[in-house]
């Protein structure tokens, strides 16, 4: 249903590496906290950490504020905003656990993530 | 099973039933176990010896709880029955339904206790409609539990049902073989809980829950303001409209632990920009965390990108927020669906309001972003053919709201010819919303922002558009406002209440509101209860249209208080009586809307059919109308107390409403009523009456008449 155009295939730590690249989000100024990325099948696992805005990636942590179980398709959809977190959630493709608020801001990067 | 319902709800849980507590869902009867805008249980009904009881009586003990009394069927001639059943049932996550069957005889009993369980698993926006579901139901019995399941890919819904009395559990639901000694009793506890994908919606089921939710309730209403009056149906409407006020309190997934009202019971049981925005307002004096919690979530879902088919634009308020199985698969658009053009800028109302009343900067640094970006929509996304006012077009052509002003039927926006307006159109009251949140953002922009180039780009906009819309909007030959322009650039130009809301706002210049005050106390838009939402007259006037003539108490409280912002102070004493002494007739609880009828024609108002009952703001506007009638404002840390009230009761009437929070601690406000106003007496309509209305006994002994 998006009207957003089709972008580029890309794996998980490319698209998390644009977002860090792009740097501070104006919209997410107020938004601090650490999201733990789960993709299954494979088990793998990233913790990207903002803080006032701005994203860096951080090794493995001891505490995250929330965290999106979802494999790695779903999650470069959502990531490039082809697929809404909001509607993958509901319908069972995306878990997630934690601040759902903090969660749902993960639609704020999808404007750097080509 | 059409007839009278039962419902009771926590949260957005709610339980319709029928007066037996039996559940029998068909297209003409919404009933059932819904949560998060899912059907749960679609039949749930008790028999014994294969009979349905009877009901002897049902009681609302709570909001959350309800028990009903029933004997067993005894055909048409009176027997005494020998069986009490009594079935108690309370909402949490599920619910938990404690059921107990007493012999009364002097022999010993056999039965066969049966309850027959199914759930349908429909979409609220499916209960009405005969839509065939897209995944596979399914059921089974695992360990004395009945599991009954939805599955649409990794879309998983279940209900869960245990009894804690040993029963024979099969696919059709639960049963028991009961022998029951000479005046023994036996009982159970059934739990009905829910799942969603796999997971309990909430820890815990309904019962263990209930003490706390009690409890609840209790601080709630001690937290409030308490309210004495003389006149005593006064009292009544205020602490009902406190209790169901705490019956719509919803947690917004985005804001654990806080509480927002939803739009309505049972329906509307969910985040509205437009409804939760103006309740929160209404309710500010009384309860102001309820508008805290409303501001945050609506923050958390500001629109961030341009959606077709949500209606969503960056920095716009949504409309509407639903989690059912279309929201979730996009078969509807509210995940959220953005499609309102005034819910952006009463939003910033909302947060100077907030502000101003609890002395709370804090948020407004906390919303910065979220403000601006608000700001900009308006300037940005608002105004669609780029004549300088917001208005509304649809981006999502199938799906989406034909009309996205608080009148929202398809029809409310007709030329004073009955013709429909075409889009965009830029309704008036939009207009005033935009003027008044420029100024209050102006004084944030200044005061919180330190940005006083902002503060003066925002003065001089809301300047300009005070006076464009004054020259623009002005029907002199009408002696108002235009209700719209549409997209065409025409004048709509039917008489309409939402020229109280220019009041409101303070967009009229000061002639123009004369005029239009004059108007709304003229009886083609006064029906002697209320403004009516059309003036009779006009092409499209109809008194039991929805918003073609029916009073709309939400909509007087707004035109009550613009009326005292402009000084009409007695017009808003008469507004203020007519509609409370309307509530007096619907037992203290002011329906979403009630006829335009003419209240010499009719001698009591005419509920209007309506889905939900209560109605948020509907709720909302006997607060807002005691703010009014003792002119609340707050200035800086102080709360300013300037009564005008009208004669309630014989000998005048007085009012106190004690402990009223804000960021002075708490204050008391007192007030004496002095304004006559040309409202019929209440007991001299009361006398009028004779016959026809079902709840005119219960109304008049209410409000002491006799």
């Amino acid at each position: 249903m998006s009207t957003t155009p089709a972008k580029r295939a890309l794996t998980v730590p490319e698209a998390l590496d644009q977002i860090v690249a792009a740097g501070e989000v104006p919209s997410l100024r107020r938004a601090s906290g650490t999201y733990e990325i789960d993709i299954e099948p494979g088990g793998h696992r990233w913790f990207l950490k903002v803080d006032h805005g701005r994203p860096t990636l951080e090794a493995e942590t001891k505490y995250s504020d929330c965290s999106i179980e979802c494999n790695e398709a779903d999650f470069i959809d959502i990531a490039q905003g082809r697929r809404n977190l909001m509607t993958a959630f509901m319908q069972g493709r995306v878990k997630c656990s934690g601040d759902l608020a903090f969660a749902l801001d993960l639609r704020h990067f999808a404007p750097v993530v080509q | 099973m059409s007839g009278p319902t039962v419902s009771i709800l926590e949260g957005n849980t709610f339980v319709v039933s029928d007066r037996a507590g039996n559940i029998e869902a068909s297209l003409s009867d919404p009933v059932g176990l819904f949560a998060w805008d899912t059907r749960y249980l679609s039949r749930w009904i008790l028999s014994v010896d294969g009979l349905v009881p009877n009901v002897l009586s049902t009681d609302d003990l709570h909001y959350y709880e309800a028990q009903f009394f029933l004997v067993p069927g005894t055909g048409t001639i009176y027997v005494d029955a020998e069986l009490s059943i009594i079935r108690k049932r309370a909402v949490g996550s599920g619910f938990s339904e404690e059921i107990r069957i007493r012999n009364e005889s002097a022999r010993p009993i056999r039965l066969h206790v049966k309850l027959d369980a199914a759930a349908d698993f429909a979409d609220l926006f499916e209960v009405k409609d005969a839509q065939p579901k897209k995944g596979q139901l399914y059921h089974s019995v695992h360990d004395g539990r009945l599991t009954l399941g939805y599955r649409r890919g990794p879309f998983v819904r279940e209900t869960l049902i245990t009894s804690t009395a040993m029963a024979h559990v099969d696919l059709d639901g639960l049963s028991f073989d009961l022998h029951i000694e000479p005046h023994g009793e036996w009982s159970t506890r059934i739990d009905v809980d829910i799942s969603v994908g796999g997971r309990p919606a909430v820890v815990g089921h309904a019962d263990g829950d209930r003490p706390q939710r009690g409890k609840d309730l209790t601080a709630w209403l001690q937290g409030a303001p308490v309210l004495r009056s003389d006149w005593e149906p006064l009292s009544r409407i205020y602490t009902r409209s406190l209790v169901d006020l705490a019956a719509l309190r919803f947690e917004p997934l985005v804001v654990p632990g806080g509480a927002l009202p939803a739009a309505g019971l049972p329906w509307f049981m969910s985040i509205f920009g437009r409804d939760s925005v103006i309740t929160s307002l209404q309710a500010l004096p009384y309860v102001p965390e309820l508008a805290r919690t409303t501001l945050r979530a609506l923050a958390r879902w500001q629109g961030t990108r341009v959606d077709d088919f949500r209606d969503e634009e960056p920095g716009k308020i949504l409309h509407e927020l639903r989690y059912g199985e279309l929201a979730a698969f996009e078969e509807r658009p509210h995940s959220p669906y953005y499609g309102a053009a005034d819910a952006t800028p009463l939003f910033l109302i909302l947060l100077d309001e907030y502000s101003a009343w609890m002395a709370d900067d804090q948020i407004v640094r906390d919303l910065e972003v979220e403000a601006r970006a608000a700001l900009a929509w308006i300037d940005d996304y608002g105004d669609h053919n780029g004549d300088g006012y917001v208005d509304y077009e649809k981006r999502n052509k199938e799906t989406g709201l034909e009309n996205q002003c608080w009148k929202d039927s398809w029809n409310s926006i007709l030329f004073a010819d009955g013709s429909n307006s075409r889009l965009p159109r830029a309704t008036c009251e939009i207009q005033g919303y935009v003027y008044d949140a420029r100024m209050r953002c102006a004084r944030l922009a200044r005061r919180v922002w330190n940005d006083p180039d902002l503060a003066s780009r925002l003065e001089r906009s809301a300047a300009e558009l005070k006076a464009r819309f004054n020259r623009d909007y002005w029907m002199e030959d009408r002696g108002c406002f235009a209700l719209a322009i549409d997209g065409d650039g025409r004048l709509v130009d039917s008489i309409t209440s939402n020229i109280g809301h220019l009041l409101w706002s303070g967009i009229a210049d000061e002639d123009k509101a004369a005029r239009c005050v004059e108007l709304m106390m003229d009886a083609r838009l006064w029906s002697g209860w209320g403004v009516r939402t059309m003036a009779e007259g006009e092409g499209g006037y109809n008194p039991i249209g929805y918003h073609l003539g029916t009073v709309w108490p939400h909509d007087n409280s707004i035109i009550a208080s613009g009326m005292a912002r402009y000084g009409y102070r007695k017009e808003a004493a008469r507004v203020i009586s007519g509609v409370l002494q309307a509530a007096v007739f619907f037992d203290s609880r002011l329906p979403e809307a009630f006829a335009g009828y003419d209240r010499g024609l009719t001698k009591y108002p005419v509920l209007y059919p309506t889905a939900c009952s209560p109605q948020a703001w509907a709720t909302g506007a006997p607060l807002l109308f005691l703010r009014t009638m003792l002119g609340l404002e707050p200035v800086g840390r102080k709360l300013l107390v300037a009564p005008e009230l009208p004669l309630l009761a014989e000998g005048g009437g007085w009012l106190e409403l004690l402990g009223i929070p804000g960021g002075w601690g708490r204050a008391d406000a007192f007030g004496r009523g002095q304004i006559e106003v040309d409202v019929e007496p209440l007991e001299a309509t009361m006398r009028g009456v004779t016959a026809g209305a079902a709840s005119m006994g219960r109304a008049a002994k209410a409000a002491g008449v006799r």
